[in-house]
């Protein structure tokens, strides 16, 4: 048999190129966009950032490896890629060693405590993100980001005081589609410098809406990701910014806007809530995940006292994985209902 | 009285048997009381009078203490040493009753001294039941002045109130929370678990 060139072997027969550092690299390129923005509105601030995280994700993945007496393999992508994800969620400003501080206990307790990359019930960057966010409030504190100050002062204080929608697209013009349709890319664009004031803050990857969406469409076409999570995710939030809005009539289009399309959102809808790792298995599962993520976060951001409790909301979201998964179940292939 | 046993009882509360890490017992004080090393070895040394104290008097009663209702009579005996406990911190450690607060008096309701009292003291005679009490309760207090050490060295920065990081070290306070006892009494209990298999 060996010398006419067959094999015998088990199914499946036809496979793909894909494999799992071939996705994590594929995730690695969809976050540059929002990186690259990132930097370009930045500038040195991002870069500090950007650096520190990268290079403490691998000098700790390494070093972890090690200790769980694995073997130190950092090829797979997944440090270059838990240190740019923890990177696009840090605000400007955060020290290199509160950074790297977050990056280890993010990879300690979030991931190799339960067994290293693909075992763990939370996403390690969150779990690295909760710890800063609870040392060190301050620094992590996205108060005078544009969520923040939408919950601080309101839609109104956006639109009149700072006057940021008003210098050419002013209130009277956003009623015709025209209008409408210029108001969101300027939101998608990002916040150029000046919008409050002179000073320019965010997360270093939340900056421009645009490159997120750019990176989101690459893991789309890839299919690195499906449309379930995203979509519930944020059809959640549209549901509620709608619904629950409270203030002026004729700012709800900007409010909605800014709830859909600030970057923190559209970054967990895309790299947070669809990760493979922490998210249920089934279509209808990842739906109900995102639908209880964006409810947390809306919850949070209507009534709570958090600015953008959404890195929160997936953390406890991710708690229910398992309990989602289930329950909820795929059809075994070729079932039929048993007829007695 | 056989001296190799007693010493057998003494030392297995210190590792082998060492109640928080190896029976996960007795948590709620453990997670409450390790902010700073100061409380975190007041509450060991008060749990460990009342342990000592109680497995002591226990066993001297064990024969006359009836089969049915000796929970409750185990009970009374710890709240008694609790009592004591707590009003000799309030006259003469009082920062520490302050501190520690309503922990004092849930020491009655701590699993330690209830445990050995069901498990030990009341099958053994006074001299292993005080070597056994000791040793507990000295593992005990080793385990939370431990744990103590970490929280407060790396979430606050100082060892007994002292600081000793350098003068730029902002801490990690997270572990001062609710959240950092968990994940330290976690990591705690794998490193426990590790050295442990590896015998």
């Amino acid at each position: 048999m060996k010398d006419k060139g067959f094999v015998v072997s088990v199914g499946p027969h036809i496979q793909g190129r894909e494999s799992i550092p071939r996705i994590v690299y594929g995730v690695v390129i969809a976050i540059l966009p929002a990186i690259i923005a990132g930097v370009y509105f930045f500038k040195m601030e991002a870069v500090k950032v950007i650096v520190a995280a990268l290079v403490s994700a691998i000098v700790f993945d390494a070093l972890l490896q090690k200790l769980i007496c694995k073997k130190v393999d950092l090829t797979n992508g997944h440090a270059l890629l838990m240190g740019l994800l923890f990177a696009t969620i840090m605000p400007i400003g955060v020290p290199w060693w509160a950074v790297a501080a977050g990056v280890f206990v993010g990879l300690l307790v979030g991931e190799y405590v339960y067994g290293g990359f693909g075992n763990n019930p939370f996403n390690p960057v969150i779990v690295g993100w909760a710890a800063l966010k609870l040392s060190y409030p301050g620094y992590l504190s996205v108060a005078s980001s544009v969520l923040g100050v939408l919950k601080l002062e309101g839609i109104s204080a956006i639109v009149e005081d700072y006057g940021y929608f008003s210098d050419a697209y002013g209130v009277e013009n956003w009623s015709t589609l025209g209008g409408k349709l210029k108001l969101l890319g300027k939101i998608l664009l990002g916040w150029k410098a000046g919008a409050w004031g002179d000073h320019l803050f965010g997360c270093v990857g939340c900056i421009c809406a645009l490159a997120i969406l750019i990176g989101a469409a690459f893991l789309f076409i890839k299919r690195y990701i499906s449309w379930y999570a995203p979509v519930g995710f944020l059809a959640t939030i549209l549901f509620f910014s709608l619904v629950f809005y409270k203030g002026d009539k004729q700012y709800l289009y900007p409010f909605v806007l800014i709830q859909l399309f600030s970057g923190s959102t559209l970054l967990a809808a895309f790299f947070f809530v669809t990760d493979f790792a922490t998210t249920p298995f089934t279509g209808l599962g990842m739906f109900i995940f995102g639908v209880m993520a964006g409810l947390v976060t809306m919850l949070g951001r209507l009534w709570g006292k958090w600015v953008d409790p959404v890195w929160f909301a997936i953390l406890v979201a991710n708690a229910f994985t398992p309990l989602i998964d289930r329950f909820v179940r795929p059809k075994p292939f070729g079932r039929v209902k048993s007829s007695v | 009285m056989d001296t190799k046993r007693l010493v057998k009882e003494f030392t297995k509360g210190l590792w082998k048997e060492i109640p928080p890490f190896r029976f996960v017992l007795g948590l709620c004080p453990t997670l409450a009381c390790t902010t700073t090393v100061s409380d975190g070895l007041g509450m060991g040394l008060c749990l460990t009078f009342v342990l000592t104290c109680s497995n002591v008097f226990i066993s001297m009663l064990r024969k006359i203490i009836p089969d049915e209702v000796r929970l409750a009579c185990f009970i009374v005996v710890v709240a008694t040493f609790v009592i004591i406990v707590e009003l000799v911190t309030q006259a003469y450690f009082y920062p520490l009753y302050m501190s520690l607060g309503i922990f004092i008096p849930l020491i009655v309701v701590n699993c330690i001294p209830l445990g050995r009292a069901e498990a030990f003291a009341s099958k053994n005679s006074v001299i292993y039941s005080l070597a056994d009490g000791l040793g507990m309760g000295l593992g005990y207090t080793m385990s939370l002045t431990s744990l103590a050490f970490f929280r407060e060295l790396l979430g606050k920065g100082t060892i007994w109130g002292h600081h000793v990081m350098w003068s730029g070290f902002e801490p990690l306070s997270f572990l001062q929370k609710a959240p950092g006892a968990f994940v330290c009494l976690g990591l705690m209990l794998g490193i426990m678990n590790l050295v442990g298999s590896e015998k």
